[in-house]
């Protein structure tokens, strides 16, 4: 066993750890905007150190391959957070009772009391 | 989208970087340099900017090298980070979790830096962008682990901070300029 594999085991290892720690909090938590802290960060980590795990066993050109999908992982995990977690606030699928201040909710509520005008802006986004 | 006019199309030039790099991009999809794999790519790339224009960016898209490598360090540090810290919390309070959504103002008025903000934003310990108010440059960031004022306080500063490392390499020079100033302003105030 060279260090290459060494190290490469020890990635694979961490990152199926971290996969695995994903799936825990997944379990764990007990609304959808929690649960997407849980399934993205985690889970973005532990796919990075997979596909180094696997790159170090692999030649240049092919590795450059994995590069794309690691690149492409954390441009599109945020997104996906942000999508998923406006339609979750929207439909009200946030637990109530763990909320401790929401200034977005004071902001609706102060639009509604006041002009119409700036409710609809908002709306579109 | 105050800066985007989709009326105009972005001139034949100005598409040559997207082209490269749609090229370079399907390269390494196949994993091959062949010259007929380059051909085909570059007829590819250019279909796809034909087919699918993209709008004018009125504000040219500024690199600066050394600030974006400072952005991918620390992109990396966030990423271990928040997996740790979640890791911890998970363990600790996942059935009953304290969470807040918070205001942030948006430090930038162009749009590409605001994307990269709200990512860097999103891919941080415990938070993510759940709204982005564009006209009002608002971030709505929902945030984990806030049992304290102080904690509010210190979530609202980090997102900030990670602003402020996004503007220092993406943002316009005049932004750049005008977030300075505010940094002194906050220090003359404390």
């Amino acid at each position: 066993m060279s260090i290459l594999d060494i190290a490469s085991s020890i990635c694979l290892l961490s990152g199926a750890t971290f996969c695995v720690v994903g799936a825990y909090g997944m379990l764990r938590f007990p609304d959808v905007p929690s649960r997407l802290q849980a399934a993205t960060k985690p889970q973005t980590l532990g796919l990075l150190l997979v596909l180094l795990g696997v790159a170090l066993q692999l030649e240049f050109g092919q590795a450059l391959g994995l590069a794309l999908v690691a690149l492409l992982q954390i441009i599109t995990a945020p997104v996906l957070s942000q999508l998923v977690g406006r339609a979750a606030y929207r439909t009200g699928a946030i637990a109530p009772n763990t909320m401790v201040v929401d200034e977005l909710e004071l902001r609706l509520a102060a639009e509604d009391a006041g002009d119409a005008n700036g409710a609809s802006d908002n709306q579109d986004r | 989208m105050s800066e985007t006019d989709e009326s105009q199309e972005t001139p034949r030039a100005k598409r040559l970087p997207l082209v490269c790099w749609l090229v370079v991009f399907w390269l390494l999809l196949w994993r091959s340099l062949d010259i007929g794999m380059v051909l085909l790519g570059i007829a590819v790339a250019l279909l796809v900017v034909m087919l699918f224009p993209m709008p004018r960016l009125s504000v040219p898209v500024v690199l600066r090298p050394l600030s974006a490598l400072w952005l991918a360090t620390h992109l990396v540090f966030e990423l271990v980070t928040s997996a740790l810290r979640l890791l911890w919390y998970t363990r600790k309070h996942a059935r009953d979790p304290d969470v807040a959504i918070v205001e942030v103002p948006i430090l930038s008025d162009v749009d590409h830096v605001i994307a990269v903000a709200a990512n860097m934003i999103s891919l941080a310990p415990g938070t993510f962008v759940l709204q982005i108010d564009r006209e009002r440059r608002l971030f709505y960031v929902y945030t984990v682990d806030v049992d304290s004022p102080a904690k509010l306080a210190k979530a609202r500063r980090h997102a900030i901070s990670l602003q402020t490392k996004v503007v220092r390499a993406f943002a316009p020079r005049d932004e750049l300029r005008a977030l300075a100033s505010m940094r002194d302003r906050q220090e003359e105030a404390r």
